[in-house]
């Protein structure tokens, strides 16, 4: 057991387009620790290697290495740290209800729009990703949450494969009568359990949702569906303006990582230290390269230098002036 | 004859002009030797929602029931022309029939409804699947007769074997197989915690009179108490929340004393 001195580092993937991960997981986590005011370093971390299980998010502690939302948010509830705590017993009930509704329905259809989904696959979640992935990753990574998604999906509609579209219809029908749901549930109310902070249920909501408020899928009805549905999207933008402030600025408070920084929609603003590299290391980059394709020139002569040339030239006017 | 798969949006395919068919018939496998726990617990449901609703039916015991169900799941009903599948179909086509046990419940509630649903569907349905095809004791003296009982000698043992191999990949898919038993006991309790919260001491889950989610949870509390697996641990947990039992007991003397 770590001693409760020790660093927790959260490592989650890349956010954009106004979010601070596009994962739905690891925003989860990453409201689940805002809501509860975690003292937590957020690390932006793209590279499956680096995690213990091959999996991000994940929450590190010391030797200690909690993966999957609900294992972070049980360890943080053992270090005293819950967005929950001002819930009457029956509302936790309820929590766990509704978490097991939301992966039905708003789970499913992530899995869906996001990654088995064609061309939003293509277009979208595979060279977002991929961008993002180290060098070997990026060749089967985004095909291997791709699988796990097509898993997801036939393990809950066993003849998925067989009939695509009666497929996406489902589940476009189920997620639009979730949302409905779910907006008659939130009412007039700021947040789900009605209280004047969110809980465990806003942050599961809230990642879900926002991934398909925010990511520009080619093809997207889930989004028509919040658009039409003002109560969600005011609470949506709520959540988001109050616990993830978006712009240039870095966020304060606990939240100490100088990396979640992202622009309103489109591209990550702060957090390109990836792909924008110090000058020192593209000069010495230009000078390698160049020294290596000279001297390769030289050795297979194709290039050759100047210097016996005036020599050749004064023997052939010797020869001729005798 | 149209036939609507469970994967149909109900809404669009159901013909509502038809009232009820007095013949539906509810399709089960032989329930001596071959029902396998959690197919027992989904066909209670099912039998408690259409007692509770009043709906006439017969129960049909097939060797084939699975190969019949369209999403082969089970149980299955004929209604008419309609072949539907489990509780939610059955409800769905209930619906359509102009016949809902949840209609007085505000939107509110009927949201709570549902997530109360997914949380049994996907919390107890999996144990049972679990304890029933992963649990290694339970599958070498129990599951594998019951699942191979319908068929002849080859089949007969390689019928289970592939079923387990499906059900252990789905498993797998949703995290379940890297779990222990103890585990999936802990997430048992509870879901079985959060119903027993939830009904307090009411009579029904929401209050009066019952709804689909009474239906879904007496199949499957009544099912954990009562049937003998090796491991009787599930049944002791049902019986840890003295209200949940209760609830069976009341469910099973109003619903089902006279009709079965």
């Amino acid at each position: 057991m770590a001693g409760p001195e020790e660093e927790m580092k959260l490592h989650i993937w890349a956010g954009a387009w106004g979010l601070p991960s596009i994962d739905p997981d690891s925003l989860q986590c990453l409201a689940n620790i805002r809501f509860a005011g975690v003292p937590v370093k957020i690390i932006e971390c793209n590279n499956p290697w680096k995690s213990p299980v091959g999996r991000i998010p994940f929450l590190k502690v010391g030797s200690q290495c909690m993966q999957s939302p609900n294992d972070i948010s049980a360890y943080l509830r053992s270090r005293n740290f819950s967005a929950d705590y001002g819930l009457s017993s029956v509302e936790c009930a309820e929590t766990l209800a509704y978490m097991e509704f939301i992966w039905d329905t708003l789970q499913i259809a992530y899995q869906y729009f996001g990654w088995v989904h064609q061309s939003n696959f293509d277009d979208v979640m595979r060279p977002f990703i991929g961008k993002r992935l180290p060098w070997v990753y990026k060749m089967w990574y985004p095909e291997k949450i791709r699988k796990r998604a097509v898993g997801v999906i036939t393990s809950v509609y066993s003849d998925a494969e067989g009939q695509p579209e009666s497929v996406e219809r489902y589940i476009t029908q189920k997620t639009q009568s979730c949302i409905k749901l779910l907006a008659e549930k939130l009412g007039s109310r700021e947040f789900f359990m009605g209280k004047s902070s969110p809980t465990t249920i806003d942050s599961v909501v809230f990642s879900y949702l926002s991934f398909f408020w925010k990511v520009p899928l080619a093809h997207n009805p889930v989004k028509e569906f919040i658009k039409t549905t003002p109560t969600l999207e005011n609470y949506l933008a709520r959540i988001l303006n109050r616990y993830f402030p978006v712009g240039p600025r870095k966020i304060e408070g606990q939240i100490s990582s100088t990396r979640l920084v992202y622009g309103m929609d489109g591209e990550v603003i702060g957090s390109d230290d990836s792909t924008e590299y110090p000058l020192s290391h593209k000069i010495f980059a230009i000078v390698f390269t160049s020294a290596l394709m000279i001297w390769y020139g030289y050795r297979n002569q194709i290039v050759r230098l100047p210097r016996s040339e005036p020599n050749i030239a004064q023997e052939d006017d010797d020869e001729y002036w005798e | 004859m149209p036939t609507a798969t469970a994967l149909m949006p109900p809404d669009i395919d159901f013909d509502s002009k038809e009232p009820w068919a007095a013949d539906s018939e509810l399709i089960i496998p032989v329930e001596s030797t071959q029902v396998l726990i959690h197919e027992s617990a989904a066909i209670l449901g099912a039998q408690a929602f259409l007692n509770i609703a009043r709906l006439p039916y017969t129960v049909k015991e097939r060797k084939n029931a699975t190969e019949i169900s369209p999403n082969h799941k089970l149980p299955v009903l004929r209604c008419g022309a309609y072949v539907v599948s489990e509780l939610e179909g059955i409800v769905q086509l209930a619906q359509a029939k102009g016949v809902t046990l949840s209609d007085y419940l505000n939107a509110s509630e009927k949201a709570d409804l549902r997530a109360y649903m997914s949380l049994v569907h996907n919390v107890l349905g999996n144990a049972l699947l679990f304890f029933a095809w992963n649990d290694n004791d339970v599958y070498e003296n129990y599951t594998k007769f019951r699942a191979g009982a319908a068929y002849n000698y080859p089949l007969r043992v390689i019928m289970p074997w592939h079923t387990r191999r499906k059900v252990l990949t789905q498993l797998k898919t949703l995290n379940w197989t890297e779990r222990t038993s103890e585990e999936v006991y802990h997430e048992v309790e509870t879901c079985l915690t959060a119903l027993s919260e939830r009904l307090g001491e009411l009579d029904f889950f929401f209050g009066e009179s019952p709804t689909e989610l009474d239906a879904l949870v007496f199949g499957y509390l009544f099912t954990m108490i009562t049937t003998p697996l090796p491991n009787r641990q599930l049944g002791n947990l049902v019986k840890h929340s003295p209200n949940l039992v209760k609830f069976c007991q009341h469910v099973e003397k109003e619903y089902f004393s006279q009709s079965i």
